[in-house]
């Protein structure tokens, strides 16, 4: 009975971290590009519902190839066989460059939050206070344990789902105002950006806390995960849909809290729903860096990055000089965002990326269902041949339909960003063997 | 046997990292189980480490103990604790398993850096 227990709560718990990366307080910058994309709330929906349908058959390819490497480098290590060594490290760098581009719209969003609750400052300054904080955090090793991952993940979705639900069927709407055709372009493009809801949850794969069921508990945890965060969403874009106007969308940027504004017109509920902002900040702060940094460690230590990055601290045990650059990298993100107010272009390009990674990972496993022998695969997919590539054409479409749609500097960033790590890292890996 | 190897290896890799002034500043602090088990030969070594020094080494069949967890290959594993292979180089590959706190696992690897490099 206590065994079974103990399973019960790890297997929680694994859904608790996949979903500790995607319930980020940016995501709310998306829901407000969603809305303004879609043109009708049936767009919005159908748009979000397409993109967790394709991201719960992503995890499926996730799954299968983290029970056959398990706790892995991830992508790196997921792309390596069926690509080559220059591919993979080349998509996972720029990977990591896309997370911290997140890390960066998510201290934009918490600058301006902390603005919103505190004043005193500019939210620029929160925004490096809240990063700093995080450093320190994590050079000092302080590690959040397990349980406390579950509660808060749970508490957050469930607290944004109540605010959600009120504010849908309790808060008085116009709908005859509110558009309801369908158009299936529409919304296709509203499930691109909505790719950005699910950014980070392949990064359970890496973390082989624990080994008990590991294999197979990732596996089965990542699309129950990912279906808790796709309802949060889904109803927090129906609530904003519905209630916040366009014209103020178009210039808020923090339509959570106006949405607590307008649902009960006064500072509680708003306050609630900007201290839940926070909480998800600090969360998938810790979750994205520290996930970033341990790879960025591995790739000094290996001779692939400079070795100054594979350093760790002779007290904390931690990876410092790994953290201290990805603070920087993320600190100049900060600094063009607030400077430009641009704060859609780290979004796109991570929903574009992220839709050609998950194409490769669905091929990856696609490849890795056929060339490896059944036995090594302790969780396979049934028809994982026909799931897995239907994921990968359909990614490879939306990922497409996003650099069609977007401004020319998104298609830029994606396209030459990766051309450039992969070509660089092909001359590396060469002279390196 | 052909775990008498990785025994060898291992209690050579135990008086290293007990001798060893850099390692011993590094890890003083560090108490921890750490079980190296060879997926190939289904059985592991159990290392105890108390405040840096490595006080047990123990012969174990069942793959749940230890705090922090390295799989592999034996052969994999006698190349680690002999230093002819880069735990990182491993880890990024996906030739070894490892399981327990994301520190645990990365003084592990310094460790390991300090004795070899």
């Amino acid at each position: 009975m206590e065994i079974g227990l103990s399973r019960k709560l790890k297997f929680t718990r694994l859904i608790a971290i996949t979903m500790g990366t995607p319930l980020a307080s940016s995501v709310f910058l998306s829901i407000t590009l969603i809305c303004l994309t879609a043109g009708s709330l049936t767009n919005l929906i159908v748009g979000i519902v397409i993109a967790t349908a394709l991201v719960i058959m992503a995890s499926l390819s996730y799954g299968e190839l983290v029970s056959i490497y398990p706790s892995a480098a991830g992508n790196r290590v997921f792309l390596k066989r069926p690509f080559g060594d220059s591919i993979a490290l080349g998509f996972s760098i720029m990977w990591v460059l896309i997370i911290l581009g997140a890390a960066g719209v998510e201290s934009f969003m918490v600058g301006n939050v902390l603005y919103f609750i505190f004043g005193t400052i500019p939210p620029i300054f929160w925004a490096i206070i809240i990063l700093t904080i995080v450093l320190i955090i994590n050079i000092l090793g302080v590690e959040i344990s397990g349980n406390f991952q579950l509660i808060v993940a749970f508490f957050v979705s469930l607290s944004l789902i109540s605010v959600f639900i009120f504010s849908i069927f309790f808060v008085k709407t116009n709908y005859s105002q509110i558009p309801q055709s369908f158009n299936f372009i529409s919304a296709l493009s509203s499930s691109v950006i909505a790719v950005y809801f699910f950014l980070g949850f392949g990064r359970v794969t890496t973390l082989g806390e624990e080994a008990i069921d590991y294999k197979k508990g990732i596996p089965r945890a990542m699309p129950i995960a990912l279906s808790i965060v796709s309802i949060t969403f889904i109803l927090g874009s129906i609530a904003i849909y519905e209630h916040v106007p366009a014209e103020i969308l178009k210039t808020t940027y923090i339509p959570q809290i106006v949405l607590g504004n307008f649902i009960l017109n006064g500072t509680p509920i708003s306050l609630f729903i900007a201290v839940i902002s926070v909480i998800m900040s600090f969360s998938a702060f810790n979750a994205g860096i520290l996930g970033a940094s341990r790879l960025i460690y591995a790739l000094g230590r290996e001779g692939t990055f400079p070795k100054f990055l594979g350093a760790i601290h002779l007290r904390f045990h931690t990876p410092y000089a790994s953290l201290i650059f990805l603070y920087v990298v993320v600190l100049f993100i900060v600094i063009f965002v607030f400077t430009t107010g641009n704060y859609s272009l780290p979004i796109l390009v991570a929903a574009g990326f992220d839709s050609f990674m998950y194409a490769l990972i669905s091929y990856s496993a696609l490849w890795h269902h056929r060339k490896i022998e059944k036995t090594k695969i302790p969780f396979q997919v049934k028809g994982g041949s026909i799931i897995f590539s239907i994921t990968s054409a359909s990614y490879i479409l939306l990922g497409v339909l996003l650099l069609l749609t977007s401004p020319l500097d998104v298609s830029l960033i994606i396209i030459f960003g990766t051309l450039v790590l992969v070509v660089f890292y092909y001359f590396f890996t060469r002279r390196k063997t | 046997m052909g775990g008498k190897d990785l025994k060898e290896v291992l209690y050579d890799f135990v008086n290293n990292v007990n001798k060893n002034e850099k390692v011993q500043k590094l890890i003083k602090r560090w108490s921890t189980t750490l079980l190296f088990w060879g997926k190939d030969i289904n059985k592991g070594f159990i290392l105890q480490i108390q405040d840096g020094k490595i006080i047990s080494i123990k012969e174990v069949y069942n793959e749940d103990e230890g705090k922090v967890k390295v799989i592999t290959e034996k052969e994999t594993l006698i190349k680690m604790f002999e230093g002819k292979e880069n735990i990182a180089h491993l880890y990024l590959d996906g030739v070894v398993e490892t399981y327990g706190s994301e520190k645990d696992q990365i003084v592990l690897d310094a460790v390991a850096r300090l004795l070899w490099k």
